[in-house]
């Protein structure tokens, strides 16, 4: 009996019914692309902020910038980025026995007591702006095209599907930075 | 000593000992420093590559972090530098080869999974005291794992292959030195040596000289040098006492010889000095007893004619008398030629029945006399003999007259017979009787000068005990002998053997 009864709604509703499960089909492949590109924006900016972690290991800042041996480094991010927390898990990470601290700063604000300064792909509008205000021995890294060109340290950029970055020697000095050499030959371009 | 060995010199001995002590010593203490050394270069090896490793991960390590396979892959290639890397391989803490070099592309290297998960699985902080466990020596290769890591995380593992040519150049060029070394030393231990040994050699073979010239030449005046102060020197020492010594006693001993020999020709001198005189003063005695006798016959002629019986029978006993002395002279005369070594013999051929029927006449009468029966046997094959008849007949009558002597009442028997012995004939004349016999103890002195059995003897029986010994010797000057077995109380059996042909020879003594 019971079977007459869901054979009689299955019957009745047939249209409707088809209609809804292809929407929903259709709702569930967008949906699912969504969160695919959001996926490959979220490891894509691991990526970088592993880049980012590893320009700091060759990046040589002045003593006078720390108070002991084992204070720590600073690592500002300025701008949106499409994954939240990409560059959270630098958090537990140490340089040098150095902790890392990663904060979100505005960019009105100054950036004061920042080691490194990331300069967002959202903030492309105002890179001279940023960079203007930043002043002393920063570290500025930017996946901004042509970031190393308005005066930024390294720009990253992607090219055949593969992460890599340019250093402006440049500005490092003006920054008082020192470059390893061991980066500087694994760059694609390096300013002088 | 039952193999003769050959003789080697003591110099050559010191020299083979020296060297091969030399040779021994150098080959231990050469191998000794040649496998040391290749320990040692082993570790350097491990050391050299151990520290090539530290120095390509330091340079990749930028590289591998930025996932750059191309800069890292350039960073190996600088490995060419180094002939002895085979192969280096990076592999990332993911298990995939990040960047590859190889020397020659024939072979692909694979790197060894287990030994990188090893590694990787290794606490990062005892990177350092783990040094060993990843250094591996295998079939010509030695393997270098070394983990690439940074703030005590690994991020992956270096794989440097290196050739173990330069240790296996090394291992060749040490055998090679080690010949050569060991040969140089060989050659110089064998100067140096060749030199040395004349320290212990030299006094040996000077004592070894002097020792064969003193027993070829006899020269004991010889003496040796002590030239040091060692056993050498002791036995060197212990030679000049030694031969001191010997001097000293053949000197005694010449001495002694010469006393010896003085004192013979002392008693040689007296002794024919006596002999001499000896015969002399029997010639002189014989000279007027022949007189008495020769008168005391033609007294008892006269007497007889005179027909006086009684006288006779006295002058008779002079007559005697007189014969006997005379027969001891000429037995004393005889004594002292055979002594001073005067005596002739007068070979000729005779017919020896002849002979012994004289005999028999002669002594006849004095068997007769003491009631003794006399029974002669002479082979009938007996004819001539080469000889000395006189003294062949006195020997004869000698022993004959002995056997009268000394047999009352018994029989005498005379045997001659002939044997042939070493294609020689001999005659035995055997004199047998049953007289008073003699004792044992007495048969050997019984042919000495002066001596009869006993001195009873020359008491009951008269005589002078010179007749045996004078018989004998005149048997012995012909090649003959006079032997005798007896028993006292039983008889006595003398025998004479004389060759055929006498051999007058061992009279000139």
């Amino acid at each position: 009996m019971s079977r007459n009864t869901l054979m009689a709604i299955v019957s009745r509703c047939r249209f409707g019914y088809r209609l809804a499960i292809s929407f929903l089909l259709l709702a569930f492949i967008f949906i699912s692309f969504q969160q695919g590109s959001a996926a490959e924006s979220a490891n894509e900016y691991i990526l970088k902020s592993t880049f980012l972690y590893n320009f700091s290991r060759y990046t040589e800042w002045p003593l006078s910038e720390f108070e002991n041996p084992d204070s720590p480094l600073h690592i500002c991010i300025v701008g949106e980025y499409p994954v939240k927390n990409s560059f959270k898990h630098l958090q537990n990470k140490k340089i040098n026995n150095r902790p890392l601290l990663v904060s979100q700063r505005e960019i009105d604000k100054n950036f004061l007591g920042c080691h490194v300064v990331f300069v967002s792909l959202s903030e492309k509008f105002k890179v001279e702006k940023i960079l203007s205000q930043i002043t002393g021995y920063v570290l500025t890294v930017s996946d901004i095209s042509s970031f190393v060109s308005y005066g930024g340290v390294i720009g990253l950029q992607t090219i055949r599907n593969k992460m890599r970055f340019s250093v402006n020697l440049k500005s490092a000095k003006q920054h008082g930075l020192k470059i390893s050499a061991r980066l500087l030959r694994l760059a694609i371009s390096v300013e002088e | 000593m039952p193999v003769k060995k050959k003789f080697v010199s003591i110099r050559t001995k010191l020299v083979y000992v020296i060297t091969l002590a030399t040779a021994s010593l150098l080959t231990v203490a050469l191998l000794g420093v040649l496998s040391y050394d290749i320990v040692t270069f082993r570790k350097y090896l491990v050391d050299k590559t151990y520290t090539l490793a530290e120095v390509v991960i330091d340079n990749c390590t930028a590289a591998l972090l930025f996932g750059d396979q191309q800069a890292a892959s350039d960073t190996l290639s600088a490995l060419q530098a180094d002939p002895n890397i085979k192969s280096a391989i990076i592999v990332t803490k993911d298990n995939q080869v990040f960047a590859k070099y190889q020397k020659s592309k024939e072979i692909a290297a694979e790197p060894n999974w287990q030994k990188i998960q090893k590694v990787l699985q290794a606490p990062a902080d005892q990177e350092k005291n783990t040094s060993h466990i990843l250094a591996e020596f295998q079939e010509g290769f030695l393997d270098v794992y070394l983990p690439i890591t940074i703030e005590q995380e690994h991020f992956g593992v270096l794989v440097l292959q290196s050739e173990l040519q330069e240790i296996e150049n090394r291992i060749t060029r040490n055998i090679t030195i080690f010949f050569v070394v060991i040969g140089l030393a060989f050659i110089v231990s064998l100067f140096v040596s060749a030199r040395l040994q004349r320290v212990f050699a030299n006094p040996i073979l000077q004592l070894s000289s002097t020792m064969r010239r003193v027993s070829e030449e006899g020269n004991f005046d010889l003496r040796m040098n002590k030239q040091t102060n060692d056993e050498i020197g002791e036995l060197i020492d212990g030679f000049n006492v030694m031969i001191s010594q010997i001097q000293e006693r053949d000197q005694k001993l010449e001495q002694l010889v010469n006393d010896l020999r003085n004192a013979k020709a002392v008693a040689e001198s007296a002794n024919k000095a006596k002999s001499l005189f000896l015969a002399n003063m029997s010639h002189e005695l014989r000279t007027p007893l022949n007189a008495i006798i020769g008168f005391c016959e033609i007294v008892i002629e006269d007497l007889e004619d005179a027909g006086q019986a009684q006288s006779v029978s006295d002058i008779a006993k002079v007559l005697t008398a007189g014969k006997h002395l005379l027969s001891l002279i000429n037995e004393v005369l005889d004594f002292s030629k055979i002594e001073a070594g005067k005596l002739t013999l007068h070979i000729e051929d005779f017919d020896v029945k002849t002979l012994i029927e004289e005999v028999v006449n002669t002594v006849e009468p004095l068997i007769v006399k003491n009631d003794n029966q006399f029974v002669v046997n002479i082979d009938k094959d007996i004819d001539v003999m080469h000889a000395d008849a006189i003294r062949v007949k006195q020997c004869l009558f000698n022993l004959l007259s002995n056997a009268a002597k000394f047999t009352k009442a018994g029989s005498i028997y005379l045997t001659a017979t002939y044997q042939l012995e070493d294609n020689k004939v001999y005659i035995y004349f055997e004199v047998k009787d049953t007289g008073v016999g003699i004792a044992s103890k007495n048969l050997q002195k019984l042919f000495n000068s002066f001596t009869q059995a006993d001195e009873k003897v020359s008491h009951n029986y008269g005589g002078t005990g010179l007749g045996l010994a004078i018989s004998k010797r005149i048997c012995n000057s012909m090649g003959g002998d006079i032997t005798v077995t007896s028993e006292l109380g039983q008889g006595s059996i003398f025998t004479m053997v004389l060759p055929e042909i006498a051999q007058t020879s061992s009279m000139e003594k």
